[in-house]
């Protein structure tokens, strides 16, 4: 088989891979037609990840090299569960050169929220109960963090929350979470499954960025390590 | 039988292609020594990062300097474990996922069976004749001390290790106890050419009965030893930077000593201390088994005192039968056309990984 045969096709699908946290997800997206999955991974990425990816692709008859581009979540999120999602973009990328684009995780998380015209932040959990959040809204086909990422506990969250006024807060939030911040006047906690990160939105994002030819650099693509 | 390798199971991040378990193609390895000197040591999450960021141009270096095509890949072999979870989890998904999108076989190598299977490595053209049966491997490195029959293809029994310590690290311990830097092997060696080994008496852990091996009550020893020798604590504010820890991983401040201090012969007293069990010990396995090749692998492998005391033992117990071997350094560390090789040899027995497979960090070799 020569290296040309091994092109991925310029315009298929993009495959997008979530593994910032416990919720694993996954999807190809080509602007028009959807597939995904989203699995408790827990801490077992390794062993989960490219199972669901086999599945995912194969229900749908596709092939690795129909692929166009990868779309990987980078984190903020919990370090090892990243490097698995950007170890398998890389290894992809080695094999058929598809793009990697590295999509942040609190910016996919806040996507499905960022239209509703109200404040909005987005949390992702950070390991040992902690979270990291920002606080994001849309601008043009993109989403912004308006403020640096924040790692702190739910406490830490709640006291910035109570000077925020009407805030929407989604992301992976756990019951004691939530209960913190039920008290709080003006927070705003859709249900868990709405707040969990779609598989899909990463795609949108990672779509969006594909249609305006913005690849990474394959070599240099790594976690956000967010520090305390 | 072409085999792309990937090993990342501590400090460097390295891929290989080699012919049928024997021709390297091509090896390329990642040294990462510069990141972790400044710590005295290996920092996993450090170790993890520096994957993440090396791993694609180490390996598309690795396929160009073999002259072949992604597509020539008969399989991708990667190190599954021993090592550090966190390194390994980046050779192991990348492995994965290149299998995956080639079409090509996965196979997970264990990390020592590979540092084993090096000793039939060679550059095309040049392989060397394949070891005999039974072979004795001494594998010693920062992360290893392990003493190992090899019976046949396969066909491995862990004769005894290290309870606490590896000698690698013992090495690296007492470099940084004397403030000679890292890695502590080639530095300890340095600085012991000029000493006496006979200058301090420092305990040998000989374990009598079994083949295992300790090496934490030398570090101790030698800590108290060299106490009474450090320079005055205003003399070692000026020599390292006072302070407490720069940034989340903290850096090590060398220690000072006064300018007397007989460095050498501490060096050469605790490079012998070391030695003196590990060649001791594998010459008697060697009798034991009746092994017909004894094999050094590992990055200690290259201290020269420890292969002059070996082939010393082999001579007084066994004689000059017994042949007595190591690869070349660049293969003796850890590197992944080791990884490679020994994939021709778990594919021989039909040992495939599937795409479930996980990174084992404590992996044991395989039963005999
Ligand atoms: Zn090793």
């Amino acid at each position: 088989m020569s290296d040309a045969a091994l092109s991925p096709t310029q315009r298929g699908p993009i495959l997008a891979i979530d593994t910032s946290s416990a919720q694993g997800g996954i999807a190809w997206y080509d602007g028009q037609r959807l597939s995904s999955r989203s699995w408790p991974a827990n801490r077992s990425h390794t062993t989960t990840l490219l199972v669901e990816i086999h599945h995912l692709l194969d229900a749908d008859g596709l092939a690795p090299l129909d692929i166009a581009a990868i779309a990987v979540a980078i984190g903020p999120g919990a370090f090892t569960g990243l490097r698995v999602g950007i170890g398998v973009a890389k290894g992809f990328h080695l094999a058929t050169g598809a793009p990697l684009l590295g999509i942040s995780t609190l910016e996919a998380a806040a996507l499905p929220f960022v239209s509703c015209g109200r404040p909005l932040v987005a949390a992702v959990a950070a390991g040992r109960g902690r979270l990291v959040w920002a606080h994001v809204r849309a601008e043009g086909a993109g989403i912004t963090e308006t403020r640096p990422p924040r790692n702190g506990t739910i406490l830490e969250l709640a006291d910035e929350l109570a000077l925020s006024g009407s805030v929407i807060v989604t992301g992976e939030l756990d019951t004691d979470q939530i209960e913190t911040l039920s008290g709080i006047a003006g927070a705003i906690v859709p249900p868990a499954t709405l707040r969990w990160r779609n598989p899909a939105s990463l795609a949108e994002l990672g779509w969006r960025r594909w249609l305006a030819g913005q690849p990474d650099d394959a070599t240099a693509l790594e976690p956000i390590y967010s520090s305390r | 039988m072409i085999v792309l390798g990937i090993e990342t199971s501590c400090d460097e991040t390295s891929a290989a292609v080699v012919r049928d378990g024997r021709s390297v193609l091509s090896s390329v390895v990642s040294s990462q020594i510069e990141l972790h000197r400044a710590h005295g040591g290996v920092v996993p999450e450090l170790a993890a990062r520096r994957h993440v960021t090396a791993i694609i141009p180490v390996v598309e270096q690795s396929l160009r300097d073999a002259g072949i095509e992604r597509g020539d890949l008969d399989a991708i072999a990667v190190t599954q474990g021993p090592g550090l979870a966190g390194a390994l989890v980046v050779g192991m998904n990348v492995a994965k996922a290149m299998a995956y999108a080639l079409g090509r076989p996965l196979v997970g190598i264990n990390h020592l069976e590979a540092h084993i299977y090096a000793n039939w490595l060679g550059e095309s053209g040049q392989e060397p004749p394949e070891p005999g049966f039974p072979l004795i491997c001494l594998l010693v490195s920062g992360g290893h001390t392990e003493l190992i029959l090899m019976s046949g293809h396969g066909r491995f029994r862990h004769l005894g290790r290290t309870l606490d310590d590896a000698a690698g690290e013992a090495f690296d311990k007492g470099a940084r106890l004397l403030g000679l830097g890292f890695p502590g092997g080639p530095a300890i060696q340095e600085a012991a050419q000029t000493g006496n080994p006979e200058a301090f008496a420092l305990p040998r852990a000989w374990l009598p009965g079994s083949y295992d091996f300790s090496f934490s009550g030398l570090k101790t020893a030698l800590l108290r030893l060299t106490e009474p020798m450090r320079a005055p604590a205003a003399d070692r504010e000026a020599a390292g930077s006072p302070g407490g820890p720069s940034g989340p991983f903290r850096e090590h401040v060398p220690p000072a000593y006064r300018p007397d201090t007989p460095i050498a012969d501490l060096a050469a007293s605790f490079q012998i201390a070391i030695v003196e069990p590990l060649a001791a010990k594998t010459a008697q396995a060697a009798a034991e088994f009746g092994a017909r090749t004894i094999v050094l692998a590992g990055g200690v492998a290259a201290n020269a005192l420890l292969r002059e005391r070996l082939q010393q033992e082999v001579c007084e117990r066994i004689g000059a039968g017994v042949a007595v071997s190591f690869p070349r350094l660049t293969w003796c560390t850890d590197n992944a056309a080791m990884v490679a090789g020994a994939a021709a040899w778990v594919i021989r027995r039909g040992d495939l990984a599937g795409w479930e497979a996980d990174v084992a960090p404590r992996l044991p070799l395989g039963s005999a």
